[in-house]
Parts: structure tokens; C-alpha cells; sequence
């Protein structure tokens, strides 16, 4: 029914364990039944996607990929894909191969994807579809605790074409528009911006934002007293409001805040 | 001409209706809604809940800063669906609120756990173009007994709807039972609790099953209340179990709490 093109990120990140826990099983019971499958992990290496296959998982199996076990050292690349495919599928890709796995809509098909530091964790129940080159992101963060707690921005991108290509992602206060400082980061990674030198308040809302990569924007954290995590993607612009021509409209949001934020900058 | 193909030729809003549309949520029917999450609190014993407050009209269009603040109005619920009260603020464009859910709860000796939903009284003028509505599926922030940090999960279903004061529940029934299935196999040993929020006008019943391999049984019946919640409480005692829940809606995801020795991590489904 659907032909899905979607991925799992597996995050190389400092001080942080990932494991993305797959299951062969649909989340629902009436759009379509599960079928016999192979776990692979694709990362990009020396300008082409590296795909290998690690097992073959049986409809109803559970299979953990972890961080530790895939890359070699944190020195290695941020980030790699896991997903699962109907066929066997090894090589080198010039762009993300299609997996070709019919997959389910209401929900989406879905992966554990968790993170570990000393003992404590936080996990959310992810996928990634890829994104277009020069894509953009607007995010609003509203996660930021108080200290001593550690506050950080996640961002995840993929894109099809096996490349870093340089990107900027600016950091400004939704209310005054200022801009607060830029990174430059590179497609196909998972980038981790440090939040707590920029001086928020706790009613200030930072807004996250990039007008030539797309990604998963989330905020991650820790409490160093006790362990205790918190990670949770934010919301698109589009998804403040429902039914309609709700993406038409997201455009012109981005298109609004972009002009904005560019005007303070 | 087959009953399957009479079915299939009605209205897409007689077959919604009567459902057999796969959706989640049906549309509001109020004129000028501000549409919400079904969120979850939890207070007592140890456990606040925090709900971070945005000025969403200002977030989607960056020129109704000059409209002012937004009022918004949080309404609480204990876990039958029964309106214990209201909670009016005032945020400004382009900040957030976060506040204490459970704090009044806590005080008034209310424990455990019940449902809250937000309205917002300013909404962009233009959404009417765009035949859009304004949804708050923002971000509530759990701490669990013995911590003081939050762990966060944002809102996952726009279910209800607030309007001229009226709240109307947008949980789209099917005809038939649906099973939904978190892709999630909880760690044995580890205390779990499923959450279940109903968005509906009626008690939803609900079977839960214990996926073990090619094996599933039922474990457990449940009834959720109109606009309330109900939990669901696992031990595993082995490796790679699922749970199922079947009820009367397409889409019954639950937030799901596990209880770490070094924290809490909540998600959903």
C-alpha cells in the first residue's frame, strides 16, 4: 500500500550511547501485515553510502543496533542510518538506496530510538524520511531547564545524496528576533549545540532555524545530580495548526520568520 | 452493487461518521476553534507536571505580535473526565509560560493522575484561508518521585476542541476494533506504565494483550472515561514482550513512562 522511504538514525555523539531497537511487526492490525525482512546500517564514507546488512529479522523479531558495536570511535561520522529492506543489499550507493518496505501510515512505522549516558536514558519513537538538499528548518525550543541541568539543541539531518555538504544553523529569541549565534555544521550528521552560555531565560524561546538544511531539530539534556535525561524533537511550524492546507501554510510561516530573523542578523 | 462498494460510494463524511475512515481526529465543527492535545498530568507522591505555555499565534504568524498577549485557558480534569478547574494566563509574543500543572492538585490532596487540554483565545486571522485551525500539541515536562529535572514529551493526537467556552472531543471511533501496537519491547525488570487518554464522548473499552513471539493473550480490560485516563502497569519478567491495545479507536497511542533506577524516560507510543 505504502512504499515509505524511511530510516532510523543511529547517533555517534559524545558521552552519549545510542541503540535503535527495531521490530518487524506493523503497529497496527489493519493497513498491512508484516513480511520477512534484513536489518541494514548505511553510512557515508568516502562520498558514497555504505550499506551493509547485518541479520536477516523474522516477522514478530526484535533487533538492537547499537552505537558502540557500529562505529569505531566517537571520531568517526555522527551519524548512521538503520532500516530495514525485503532484499539482501550490500555496497556502496552514490545516493540512500530505497528500501522498498511497505510500511504503515496511522502510525508511521516506527523504531525505539534511545539514549543512554551513565546509567540513565531517554528514548523516543522516531523515523526519518530524507530530506531534500537545501531544505529548510524553523524550530521553536521550549525545552530549557534551569541549572544545573544541561541544556542542548539536536539536530539530525539525512539527505539522499552521499555528501557533507555546509550548512549554517543560527540560534535567535523568537520574542526580539535577535540573533544569539551561528554554527556551521554539514548534512548526512546529528549536531549537538550547547545552549546554557547564551544566557535564556526562562520565558525566553530560543528559535532554532536554517534556510539550506532540513533536520530533526529536538532538545536533549541532563541533570548532573541525579542522571535524569529529557530528549524530545519539537513540533514543525505545521503542525501548530490541523486539516487544510496546513503545509501551504507552513511555507509562508518559514518564509515570514526567515525575513525576520534575517532582518536582526 | 455490493454492500463493500455502497459503503465505498457514500460521502467521505458519512463514511467518517460512521467509521470507516481511517482517521485520528475529525474535524472541529465550531466556528473559530482552538483545537488541543488530550495531555496527561500526574501529581502526588512525589510526581509535578509542567506544561510550557507558547504564544502560538505569535509562532505562526510573526506579525500578530502587535495583537498583543495571548489568553489562554487550561482546563483540568481528574482521571474520569471530570472538570476540576480552569487556569487562565496571559503570555506574550514570542515567549513561554512554564507552569505547574500539579502544584494546585498537589495542595487540594488531588493525587495521581487526569487530563488537561489548552485553549487560545488569539488565533491569525488568515488560518481561515488556508482552512486550517490552530492546534496546541506542545510539550509537558514529568518529574518523577525523588528527581527535580523534567523529562519531556510533546502532545501526539489533536483531540479536543475548545469553542465559545464548549469543549467538544474530536477522537475519531472506527466501526470495528483496531489494534495498535507501540514498536517498543520494554526492558525485563523494569517497571513500565502505559498511559490512555480517551478523546471521545463515550467509555472506551479497551483489551490488552501480551505479545510474546508468535503468542499473544489477553492480559487485561480497561474502561476509560469520556475526556479521562486510565493506566496500564507492566513488570516484564522477560525479554522482547510487546503490548497491544485494542479499542474502538484507530489511533489509541499511549505515553508510555518507564521507571529507571538513575531517572525517568517517558515517550510515546
Amino acid at each position: 500500500m505504502y512504499a515509505a522511504y524511511v530510516f532510523f538514525p543511529l547517533l555517534n555523539l559524545p558521552e552519549l550511547d545510542c541503540k535503535v531497537s527495531l521490530i518487524n511487526a506493523s503497529p497496527n492490525d489493519w493497513e498491512l501485515e508484516a513480511s520477512d525482512a534484513f536489518v541494514h546500517v548505511a553510512q557515508v564514507k568516502d562520498g558514497a553510502w555504505s550499506v551493509r546488512c547485518l541479520t536477516q529479522l523474522p516477522v514478530g523479531h526484535h533487533f538492537v543496533v547499537s552505537s558502540e558495536e557500529h562505529f569505531s570511535s566517537r571520531a568517526e561520522d555522527s551519524v548512521a542510518v538503520v532500516f530495514l529492506a525485503p532484499e539482501e543489499l550490500a555496497g556502496n550507493y552514490r545516493n540512500l538506496p530505497n528500501p522498498g518496505l511497505r510500511t504503515t501510515s496511522l502510525p508511521q512505522w516506527r523504531a525505539s530510538i534511545c539514549l543512554n549516558r551513565k546509567g540513565a536514558r531517554a528514548c523516543y519513537q522516531g523515523e526519518i524520511e530524507p530530506f531534500a538538499s537545501r531544505g529548510t528548518a524553523l524550530s521553536f525550543h521550549p525545552f530549557i531547564q534551569p541549572r544545573p541541568f544541561v541544556n542542548f539543541f539536536l539536530g539530525i539531518n539525512i539527505e539522499v545524496a552521499a555528501e557533507h555538504r555546509p550548512a549554517q544553523v543560527h540560534i535567535s529569541r523568537a520574542n526580539d528576533r535577535a540573533l544569539i549565534a551561528t554554527h556551521s555544521v554539514v548534512s548526512n550528521s546529528a549536531f549537538l549545540l550547547a545552549l546554557d552560555n547564551y544566557g535564556f531565560s526562562q520565558q525566553d524561546l530560543p528559535v532554532i532555524w536554517s534556510a539550506d538544511l532540513s533536520m530533526i531539530p529536538s532538545g536533549l539534556g541532563w541533570d548532573p545530580r541525579s542522571g535524569q535525561m529529557s530528549w524530545e524533537h519539537t513540533h514543525p511550524p505545521a503542525s501548530m495548526t490541523v486539516f487544510g492546507r496546513r503545509w501551504e501554510h507552513q511555507a509562508l510561516v518559514k518564509k515570514e520568520w526567515f525575513a525576520a530573523l534575517a532582518d536582526e542578523r | 452493487m455490493s454492500p463493500r462498494e455502497h459503503l465505498a460510494s457514500l460521502s467521505r463524511p458519512i463514511r467518517r461518521r460512521l467509521g470507516l475512515v481511517p482517521v485520528a481526529t475529525v474535524p472541529p465543527s465550531g466556528v473559530d476553534p482552538s483545537l488541543s492535545d488530550l495531555f496527561v498530568w500526574r501529581a502526588g507522591a512525589g510526581w509535578t507536571t509542567h506544561f510550557e505555555v507558547l504564544n502560538l499565534a505569535s509562532l505562526i504568524d510573526p506579525h500578530t505580535r502587535e495583537l498583543g498577549n495571548d489568553e489562554v485557558t487550561v482546563s483540568i480534569r481528574d482521571e474520569n473526565g471530570m472538570p476540576l478547574e480552569e487556569v487562565k494566563l496571559s503570555v506574550e509574543a514570542g515567549r513561554k509560560l512554564s507552569i505547574p500543572i500539579s502544584k494546585d492538585l498537589a495542595e487540594a490532596g488531588l493525587q495521581r493522575i487526569g487530563t488537561f487540554s489548552v485553549a487560545h483565545c488569539v488565533s491569525p486571522p488568515r488560518l481561515v484561508q488556508f482552512e486550517t485551525f490552530l492546534t496546541d500539541r506542545g510539550y509537558v515536562g514529568y518529574s518523577s518521585p525523588g528527581q527535580i529535572s523534567k523529562a519531556y514529551v510533546h502532545g501526539n493526537l489533536d483531540a479536543i476542541e475548545h469553542v465559545c467556552g464548549e469543549i467538544n472531543p474530536l477522537g475519531s471511533r472506527s466501526f470495528g476494533w483496531r489494534q495498535y501496537v507501540p514498536q517498543y519491547s520494554p526492558e525485563e525488570n523494569v517497571f513500565h506504565e502505559y498511559v490512555l487518554a480517551n478523546p471521545t464522548k463515550r467509555t472506551l473499552h479497551v483489551e490488552v494483550l501480551e505479545i510474546d513471539g508468535p503468542l499473544s493473550r489477553e492480559t487485561a480490560r480497561i474502561e476509560v472515561s469520556p475526556l479521562g485516563t486510565a493506566i496500564h502497569s507492566v513488570h516484564p519478567d522477560r525479554p522482547n514482550l510487546r503490548y497491544a491495545f485494542r479499542s474502538r479507536l484507530w489511533l489509541l497511542r499511549p505515553t508510555i513512562f518507564v521507571h529507571h533506577p538513575n531517572g525517568l524516560d517517558v515517550f510515546h507510543g
